[in-house]
């Protein structure tokens, strides 16, 4: 073999040495390392790599130590959340399903008030107004405001020619100044609304005849605060993008809401295709004008309060996903700011509340930290390399379970088990073949989450901007001009 | 040498290993089959009681115009025991009560009175007037009757029973879902209106919030005495005889509610609950485990329907539901 084919097959070797580490220790053994110590080594969770079997190893240094168990950290949190990934997934499979709420048809329902942020939705906004407005709920106990905030587009005119339309039914709130942002938004709104239900969905949903009815039974319960439906794209066909983050929807409302659900943790409030029980919002201090995600801030803040988040996975509503990954990115990363920020407000509170059970306390924490597992995963991988070319060997076991449990921890995206798990409850086998492209999602997302995250945390962070999610959707639906059903 | 090709061809055998779920994946992909997006039922688990609506519809356009729907059939109550199953629509009245154990193999659409007899099987059963089936009569689907009706003891109903105006239920019945203006379980003796009594008030030790009080632990509420206000319990509770709360009541734990006790509002468990003789819940009564309801329990008011759920319900003699009763798993009228 020619000397450059051979210095080629060394190479190979090196860039691949980290990933292949566990699973061929005797090839990452033949890379050359450091020189081999006199000295015996030390107990402890690590071997040094020896080029020769005859030297004994160098006793690891302080910093070499440190970042060992660094890397045993990140390995343990990887742990923790792949564990709770596999429990939602078999509870989902094998486990008992709690639909509390499913039976209560027939009830005295109460007087609600369904919100509709939109901020420029000239789009999208008259096609979820007219499927609010077929909605199988007694009319006069339903009240719909549109909350148009600062659009620049024609959003105003065709919310006001609804209004005009239907009178009495449509209160519109426009709104042309404040702060930015649907959390202002909605507490600016919120101080004129006299009904305790009120329900929210985003300008580009488009709820089904008996969703009202479905979302607002939960509330009967008086320790419900809040409720959050099913999100279902659709828009799937689209593009491969759309066709994964479909899939990845599935898994987290499929499988990972409902298992929460079933076991009785932490279902998420997700700011739409849902409500809030405005009483128990104002009493825990009621929206967080200052964030980029008031569906999580909203979350923590009943949850350590003493109310509950009812998750009700067969109130499904279709949604528009993003179609661009700029836009997909743009719309992670504002997520993972705004979940990280309230990460920081509310750990202590939901740790701390005397309300919660020790399980409700445990799922409270690691879904907090979903998104700064993605930083902590990249560290993990880093490390790894760093401790390979130091010529550090940690266990084995411990890689193996770095690479494997990788992409089953980071959940806010769901991991590929809850995702194929999901699919096959829907009954859409097909569609789980594409699960290894979902790859690719999974790594632009980890980017993506992780340098929102360490944004946030950096201590300089600069203004909160609000990055509205585009919409891909024909301009459709005003009322003078077109009163089509929707194609779904 | 052998360890160079052994190191060379080991990245590529698991390059190689690695991409292929890629190939499946990419066929996909390009092929493009499964890319709709999920169906959304509107009404989930009521297709059944989508169905009882549909035949009615249809039935009565059939009846209106002859031969607008290929998929009924005109015919007589004698010739019903024939195998095909598509749906059968009698035109007028119909009545089995003189033979035994009718079988009918299709849906039944009915458009008078109906009388039923003893043992008879039903697919499904659609009466455009009232209707009453005779003890020990099997329903598969689903029975509903535009106006009163009766199902005599020792019945099973499956799927949804509805009626338009009273649906009553003898005793040894086994039951899916009931739904009516009034459903009524055997023959109790209706209770007089309910009056408001002036009773002491109770307040229990909690954390006062939004209006709601929760309580950590177990509950109990002392006999004659008024809560005002939800509650929310994360034990046990128990309310005493002819007490009264003043709004939503939520438990942990079991819930029982002694004798002539009123929940004026909706009442949540997650585990079993018991409602003795002559206690009142004027709104939702929902339970994840086994709920009984004692004699004379009255669920909802005419003016405010209500809805009834539990895995297993055990109904007694002389409980009135405004609403629906909807068990979950298996629902039993008690024999006594």
């Amino acid at each position: 073999m020619s000397l450059s084919l051979r210095l080629l097959a060394r190479r190979a070797v090196l860039a691949l040495a980290p990933f292949l580490w566990a699973a061929a220790p005797a090839v990452a053994q033949s890379v050359p390392a450091r020189p081999a110590p006199a000295s015996p080594v030390p107990a402890g969770p690590w071997s040094v790599v020896a080029a020769e079997p005859a030297r004994a190893a160098l006793p690891p240094a302080p910093l070499e130590r440190g970042l060992v168990w660094a890397l045993y950290g990140v390995v343990g949190l990887v742990l923790v959340y792949t564990v709770r990934h596999y429990g939602f997934t078999l509870n989902r499979l094998f486990g008992h399903q709690r639909h509390p709420y499913a039976a209560l048809d027939t009830l005295d329902w109460p007087a609600i008030t369904v919100v509709i942020p939109c901020h420029n939705e000239e789009q999208v906004v008259g096609t979820g107004i007219e499927a609010l407005l077929r909605a199988d709920y007694p009319a006069d106990r339903l009240t719909l405001i549109p909350l148009n905030d600062r659009s620049s587009d024609g959003t105003r005119e065709i919310i006001d020619a609804y209004a005009a339309r239907y009178p009495g039914r449509i209160h519109p709130f426009h709104r042309t100044g404040g702060k930015p942002g649907k959390a202002a938004a909605l507490g600016e709104v919120m101080a004129g609304i006299t009904t305790d239900v009120v329900l929210v969905f985003d300008a580009d949903y488009v709820p089904g005849r008996d969703l009202l009815k479905q979302l607002a039974a939960p509330f009967c319960d008086p320790e419900v605060g809040a409720v959050m439906g099913r999100v279902v794209p659709m828009n799937t066909g689209s593009n491969l993008l759309t066709r994964l983050l479909e899939m990845e929807r599935t898994g987290g409302y499929q499988v990972d809401q409902q298992a929460r659900m079933n076991l009785r943790l932490v279902p998420q409030y997700g700011g739409t295709v849902g409500g809030i029980r405005r009483s128990a919002l104002n009493a825990v201090g009621g929206w967080a004008d200052d964030s980029l995600t008031e569906d999580t801030e909203a979350t923590c803040r009943l949850l350590a309060g003493g109310w509950k988040v009812a998750y009700a996975n067969r109130s499904e509503c279709y949604e528009e996903v993003p179609e661009t990954w700029p836009v997909r990115i743009r719309q992670i990363r504002r997520w993972a700011r705004g979940h990280t920020a309230a990460a920081l407000r509310h750990t202590f509170h939901v740790a701390g509340s005397r309300h919660l059970s020790a399980r409700e306390r445990i799922d409270g924490l690691l879904l907090l930290g979903v998104y700064a597992m993605s930083p902590v995963l990249l560290a993990g991988w880093i490390l790894a390399a760093v401790l390979f070319y130091m010529g550090i060997v940690p266990i084995h076991g411990a890689l193996a379970i770095l690479a494997v449990a990788s992409y089953n921890t980071v959940g806010n995206f769901a991991v590929f088990f809850e995702i194929a798990t999901g699919a096959r409850l829907d009954g859409h086998y097909r569609r789980i073949r594409l699960l290894p492209l979902n790859l690719l999602g999974f790594i632009v997302s980890l980017v993506a989450t992780s340098r929102a995250v360490l944004t946030e945390l950096w201590p300089i962070r600069g203004e909160l901007v609000w990055d509205k999610t585009e919409r891909f959707r024909r301009p459709t639906a005003r009322p003078e001009v077109a009163l089509a059903r929707p194609t779904l | 040498m052998t360890t160079a090709i052994l190191a060379a061809a080991l990245p590529a055998v698991v390059l190689a290993w690695a991409a292929l779920p890629f190939l499946p994946a990419l066929a996909e992909f390009r092929a493009r089959r499964d890319v709709a997006p999920l169906r959304i039922r509107e009404h989930d688990r009521d297709d059944r009681r989508a169905a009882s609506g549909a035949l009615g519809t249809d039935a009565r356009r059939f009846l209106r115009t002859p031969g607008s729907d290929d998929a009924l059939r005109l015919l007589d109550a004698p010739t019903l025991l024939d195998g095909d199953a598509a749906p059968v629509v009698i035109p007028g009245a119909a009545s089995f009560a003189d033979t035994e154990g009718t079988h009918v193999a299709a849906p039944l659409y009915v458009h008078g009175p109906h009388q039923g007899g003893a043992g008879d099987h039903y697919v499904a059963l659609y009466s455009a007037a009232s209707a009453r089936l005779g003890p020990g009569t099997t329903v598969r689907d689903w029975l509903h009757a535009d106006a009163d009706l009766t199902v005599e003891a020792d019945s099973r109903l499956g799927g949804s029973t509805s009626a338009g105006r009273v649906l009553t239920v003898a005793s040894g019945c086994r039951f899916e879902r009931l739904h009516a203006p009034l459903v009524q379980i055997g023959s109790g003796t209706p209770l007089p209106p309910p009056t408001v009594p002036s009773l002491p008030l109770y307040t229990p030790a909690g954390t006062l919030s939004a209006g709601r009080t929760l309580v950590h632990g177990d509950l109990t509420i002392p006999p004659r005495h008024v809560v005002r206000g939800a509650l929310v319990v994360t034990g046990a509770l128990r309310i005493g005889a002819g007490a009264r709360i003043e709004g939503d009541v939520k438990a942990h734990g079991t819930i029982v509610l002694e004798s002539g006790a009123t929940v004026a509002g909706h009442l949540f468990a997650e585990s079993d609950v018991w409602v003795e003789a002559a206690a009142r819940v004027e709104g939702a009564l929902a339970t994840e485990a086994r709920l009984e309801l004692g004699p004379n329990v009255t669920v909802g008011t005419p003016t405010s329907p209500s809805s009834v759920s539990a895995r297993r319900i055990v109904a007694a003699a002389g409980v009135r539901v405004h609403g629906t009763l909807w068990a979950l798993d298996e629902g039993i009228t008690a024999s006594r």
